[in-house]
């Protein structure tokens, strides 16, 4: 890959103990080491990169943490724990953070619903991701009238209001699911259905991200070289430009994960997203939000959910910040 | 089926049996009481149950002021199909007969004589004809201001078949049942007959007099003077009850004086004020209803949110909630204001209809797992707890005929049907009994269940209908969508849904015909359309409804009805989800009086301020 001369350190206050060294000595640092010594000084990156950890182990280990507090399956339904009127309760010793309508535990509906926040916001921004970087760089790189249709099927899709275009697709798929093949749908209803809206109205940034930076690339005097000594084009765009594209990649992505999780809430908020009874971070907002118009403010529904949700979407924001400034120390915010 | 006042509809059963065990309680409450079906109940204290409501009025005069978030569908009383509409048009039309305010079953004459019977001869020919005879001196409100005659009431059953007036029950109860109805649009009927200007005859094409008079309690049954009415009938749809009324009842909209135009008193969406109706007279009623109408004006408010209204009642004053109060209103009252809330039994019912037509619910095994696994218990927890309804167990809901014949509240004695929490064990063995050795669904079949979304109540009894489907081991394809297009897609035989949850039925009058035929006779079922939507057709069951509706004699024909209802149980064609109880709130310096027959509503002919 070339990627240009490394970074050149010189000894200076503040330089890290691995890399001690004698007055005046020069060392070069790769930009990985680089990367690494300057994310690990954004304190505030660090600690939203642990968070995102945990939360990454709880959303994957979600039974066994649900089984290690004892808390009941998050569809398991219990009226008996309703009121006398059928309201919902709140946090006791039983259910630390109440109950909903429907006497599910509300911890170990939150438990499962960053599960399924993480699920659908990571899955549908690498996908996104994929579909974006091979767009732009078939854009970028080939141009021309190739260029021209891609670029304006993103217009047509930028065009779209995204919660709305989310609306429709989630509304249509809602019942028998979307694109039948075979008697089957690709598409289908739930998590699927909105993985596949996260990944249409997300491509396009990446997409545009991509293609800038191909265009740029491919004016540069290394990828003249590739072509001077024979390189083919897919060699040219897999082992020249696209590695030089990962790094806003990663940023972008980073920044597009939180993007995606809200809108994944936003979704199951409106209700055309996941489907009860599983349990999602937005459908309990929304339907503690019910239970408010219904005269029965049902607060732990609403405030629990909403603070694991602001928890994961603030970490993956600040660490986005952080891998920016560790990624593009020179860039502008 | 009228259409109920939205928010969930809520009725009664086991609450008028714990009533009246609770009279003479005192109002501190105090230990909790058990249902008939085992259902855990609140305290419930004497005058919180309508069924023991003092009709005696309070003071005359004053204004009531009526809370509604909803407004009013059709004031034509010859259109009229809305519970809320009802309110209004039986304050301001005379039917023929009207069911006394504190009772489900207790006919009156109201603009008759007499009800007719065949001890009194007003039933003849072995049930094929009834002679009804109207009051002398019955006046039209201002401007008409002419004496009602029987031709103004047989214009007024006529014009139900008129297209242009669109009644809702006119298919139901009378065109095949009057003789030369059946191809009716809205002119005479041979059938109907008036050979004095205070008689009325209607010969019937069966033997079901006792049907028809009930259904002449209907709002259809109202006299309209047909100089008025008969040009505005021409419009599509009709334009009376739109912009011009007349009244025979002790109120009218105001401004009707002013040539039947009621657009100074009624502004759709925003409010209606009725005043008193001059020509109206208390000494043309022959009793037992005989309205006091001690109110001058009543003057209800369209809009606003029922959470806002309901508490605004529960602490003002003269003011009535026209809605379904919220379930922290009703918690607030019970709690706070228990004199200013009553519960009204026999407000209707819910049910899930399966698909008895094609597989997997056409098996009855299969049919009866699903009976005895759904959680009733926790869907009227979801519908505001005890005190909103009881565990349904049967297809005639309390305060019809041919409820207790069909088992009162415990329901009839099957093995899936005597678990109102539901039993996986009794289930499984059904499931069994279907050909499934494990217990458990092990069939192709993706089970379709269309149910509406309309508030969190029904959202949440869907997401149990759903868990107590899959633990049978159904694949459940659950489409939550607004009660309009699920009535529709269930209503819909071609689109083959194989279960309707939470589908309401409200009675039209103190017949089971009225609740089972609509919904579990096989000639409801047409290509495009049916309320039948479980699609049954059982030849015995309709064998014993038709049985039971032919059957002059009240008691033996309640007994027949409770017969078809034991056997409907018997095959599960549908599960009955809950009986419903009808909150309503008032204000403390109201003396309310509600309909029982017509959810609690408030009569406000009968309501006064104390």
């Amino acid at each position: 890959m070339s990627t240009g001369a490394p970074d050149i350190l010189l000894g200076a206050e503040g330089a890290p103990s691995s890399f001690e060294l004698a007055a005046g000595e020069i060392v070069a640092l790769s930009p990985r080491q680089l990367f690494w010594r300057r994310f690990r000084a954004d304190r505030v990156a660090m600690a939203s990169a642990v968070v995102i950890m945990v939360v990454v182990l709880i959303a994957i280990l979600a039974p066994v943490v649900v089984h290690l507090f004892g808390l009941p399956d998050p569809e398991q339904q219990n009226t008996n724990l309703l009121g006398a009127f059928g309201q919902a309760t709140g946090p006791s010793g039983h259910d630390p953070l109440g109950v909903d309508s429907l006497g599910e535990d509300t911890l170990s509906r939150i438990i499962y619903g960053i599960r399924i926040s993480m699920l659908i916001g990571v899955t549908g921004t690498v996908l996104a991701a994929l579909l974006g970087t091979i767009v732009g760089l078939a854009a970028g790189f080939y141009g021309r009238w190739l260029d021209t249709l891609l670029m304006r099927i993103v217009d047509v899709f930028l065009a779209f209001p995204v919660i709305v275009l989310g609306l429709g697709i989630a509304d249509a798929c809602s019942i028998q699911g979307c694109l039948q093949i075979g008697g089957h749908s690709v598409i289908t209803p739930g998590v699927v259905t909105v993985i596949f809206i996260i990944t249409i109205s997300s491509f396009t940034y990446i997409a545009r991200i991509v293609r800038g930076q191909v265009l740029s690339l491919r004016e540069k005097e290394f990828i003249e070289a590739a072509h001077s000594l024979g390189a083919s084009n897919r060699r040219i765009l897999f082992r020249e430009i696209l590695p030089n594209v990962t790094t806003p990649l990663i940023v972008y992505s980073s920044l597009l994960i939180p993007v995606n999780i809200l809108l994944e809430a936003a979704l199951a908020f409106l209700g055309v997203g996941v489907k009860p009874p599983t349990p999602d971070l937005g459908a309990m907002i929304s339907s503690a939000g019910g239970d408010l118009l219904n005269g029965n403010p049902a607060w732990w529904n609403m405030i629990f959910p909403g603070v694991a949700l602001l928890i994961i979407v603030l970490a993956f924001n600040l660490l986005g910040d952080g891998l920016l400034d560790a990624l593009n120390p020179k860039g502008d915010r | 089926m009228r259409t109920r006042r939205s928010a969930a509809a809520i009725a009664v059963a086991g609450v008028l049996s714990l009533a009246v065990a609770a009279c003479g309680s005192s109002n501190s409450g105090g230990g909790s009481s058990s249902g008939t079906s085992g259902t855990p109940k609140l305290p419930l204290k004497a005058g919180e149950n309508a069924a023991s409501e003092s009709i005696t009025p309070g003071k005359k005069g004053g204004t009531l002021n009526v809370l509604s978030s909803e407004g009013f569908q059709y004031l034509d009383p010859g259109s009229s199909y809305f519970a809320l509409d009802y309110g209004v048009v039986y304050a301001t039309q005379r039917p023929l007969f009207t069911f006394m305010p504190n009772s489900q079953t207790q006919l009156s004459p109201d603009l008759a004589t007499v009800i007719p019977t065949a001890s009194n001869g007003g039933i003849t020919d072995g049930g094929k004809t009834v002679t009804v005879h109207i009051q002398p001196n019955v006046k039209f409100a201002p401007p008409v201001n002419r004496t009602v005659t029987s031709q103004d009431v047989a214009f007024a059953i006529e014009r139900m078949a008129n297209p242009n007036v669109g009644n809702g029950y006119w298919g139901s109860y009378f065109q095949s049942a009057i003789v030369g109805a059946a191809s009716a649009k809205g002119g005479p009927i041979s059938g109907i007959q008036t050979p004095n200007s205070t008689t009325l005859v209607i010969h019937l094409t069966a033997t079901v007099a006792n049907t028809i008079v009930q259904a002449l309690s209907l709002p259809g049954s109202a006299p309209v003077p047909s100089s008025v009415v008969a040009p505005l009938d021409k419009h599509a749809p009709t334009k009376y009850g739109v912009t011009q009324l007349t009244a025979t009842g002790p109120y009218m909209i105001q401004g009707e004086q002013n040539g039947n135009n009621i657009a100074s008193g009624y502004t759709p969406g925003k409010s209606l004020t009725l005043v008193r109706n001059p020509n109206w007279s208390a000494s043309t009623y022959a009793g037992p209803y005989k309205p006091p109408a001690s109110l001058n004006q009543i003057n209800i408010s369209i809009g606003g949110s029922p959470s806002v209204t309901g508490p605004q009642v529960l602490k003002g004053s003269d003011m009535v909630e026209f809605d379904t109060p919220t379930h922290a209103t009703v918690q607030e009252a019970y709690q706070h204001y228990p004199s200013q809330i009553t519960f009204t039994t026999g407000a209707g019912d819910h049910y899930m209809t399966l698909n008895n037509s094609k597989p997997p619910f056409n098996n009855v095994n299969l049919r009866r797992a699903v009976y005895a696994n759904l959680n009733r218990e926790a869907i009227i927890k979801e519908k505001g707890g005890a005190l909103t309804g009881e565990p349904g167990t049967h297809f005639i809901y309390p305060g019809t005929a041919g409820f207790t014949e069909a088992g009162g509240y415990p329901g009839p004695n099957y093995p899936w049907a005597i678990h109102p929490s539901g039993d996986l064990a009794v289930a499984k063995q059904y499931m069994k009994k279907a050909g499934y050795p494990s217990g458990k669904y092990t069939g192709s079949a993706t089970v379709s269940v269309v149910a509406s979304d309309n508030g969190q109540d029904e959202l949440a009894i869907n997401q149990i209908v759903k868990q107590d489907l899959t633990q049978l081991g159904f694949k459940v394809n659950l489409a939550q969508v607004d009660q309009s297009v699920m009535y529709t897609k269930c209503q819909t035989p071609k689109d083959e849904v194989d279960a309707c949850p939470s589908g309401g039925w409200l009675r039209d009058f103190n017949d089971p015909f009225s609740i089972m035929y609509p919904t579990l006779s096989a000639a409801a079922i047409t290509p495009t359309v049916t309320e039948n939507f479980g699609q049954v057709k059982n030849a015995q069951l309709d064998s014993l409804m038709t049985k039971a509706h032919t059957t002059v004699n009240p008691t033996q024909a309640a007994n027949l009805w409770g017969q078809a209802d034991r056997y409907a149980v018997d095959q599960a064609v549908s599960v009955p989800e809950d009986f419903d109880n009808q909150p309503n709130v008032f204000s403390s310096n109201v003396k309310w009086v509600g309909d029982l027959w017509d959810e609690g509503e408030v009569n406000f002919s009968y309501t006064s301020l104390k």
